[in-house]
């Protein structure tokens, strides 16, 4: 079981996010915004963070760089979960720091496979 | 915005299905996807009957189409959180609700990538046609997944 930091600022797709995670057995903690994100990641010893890109306050690649920042984050993985699927913008994640790039909508099965590959 | 309307329309008759096999608590949400259920038919009604709709521009220079489907989403989004926090999931609603989350990821594309294509919009069923158990959860695509 992993604890999951899932931030996303549409409330049924973070929710079914929690739901697909918490049903595989995770610790999973919702934030609605990047901003909401970085301040629940603080202290929050999080296994993987998985984030949308578009957010209000502060936006998931943002969010990247900031997490990248602390050093209790520099080796935590962080996929991104949006609907941006540009290579321009996979490259500005990739930069950032982010681990993955997964384009909506998603798979629940297909999600919980790349979720399992990255936490090992 | 077809595409937007169908899915929407999709995406509700599961969760009505959903809501069908919930075992408790139940029926404030049924009284809201019935009027849920009302309001995207009369938005498809007009999506499909009054083509030049799409000239109509509210205060923000938005298509009043547009923004009558961004709120229908957001009201799916609260009904879909409702029904979330209110329910015990057995196999079947588990295996709605996979469907449901793929739908609404789809919705979420069409409002939220304008730069998108617009996704194929699949064949008109009428909800009659639907069937009550969904098995269409492995015929649409998902997005793409790439590891740095």
């Amino acid at each position: 079981m992993a604890r999951i930091l899932t931030v996303d600022d549409s409330v049924s797709l973070r929710s079914a996010v929690a739901f697909t995670l918490s049903r595989a057995g995770h610790d999973v903690v919702q934030a609605g915004d990047g901003g909401e994100g970085l301040a629940k990641a603080r202290g929050g010893n999080f296994d993987l963070v998985l984030t949308d890109q578009n957010m209000p306050v502060m936006d998931g690649i943002a969010l990247i760089r900031a997490l990248r920042a602390i050093p209790e984050y520099q080796r935590v993985p962080i996929l991104m979960l949006t609907t941006e699927s540009s290579d321009a913008m996979k490259q500005q994640g990739r930069a950032a720091g982010a681990t993955g790039w997964l384009v909506k909508p998603f798979d629940p099965a297909r999600l919980l496979e790349v979720v399992q590959k990255v936490i090992r | 915005m077809a595409a937007v309307a169908q899915e929407t329309r999709y995406a509700t008759m599961e969760m009505t299905s959903l809501k069908a096999i919930l075992t408790s608590g139940m029926a404030a949400l049924q009284d809201s996807f019935r009027n849920l259920a009302g309001q995207i038919h009369s938005m498809n009604v007009a999506a499909g009957g009054a083509p030049d709709r799409a000239d109509t521009l509210d205060a923000e220079g938005l298509p009043q189409w547009a923004v009558q489907d961004q709120a229908t989403y957001a009201q799916l989004s609260a009904e879909l959180d409702r029904a979330l926090q209110a329910v015990q999931f057995d196999d079947m609603a588990t295996q709605l609700m996979d469907c449901v989350i793929e739908r609404l990821g789809r919705i979420e594309c069409c409002l939220d990538s304008s730069t998108s294509p617009p996704l194929p919009v699949p064949p008109l069923h009428s909800a009659a046609d639907r069937p009550r158990q969904v098995t269409f959860g492995n015929d649409t695509t998902t997005g793409d997944i790439e590891l740095f």
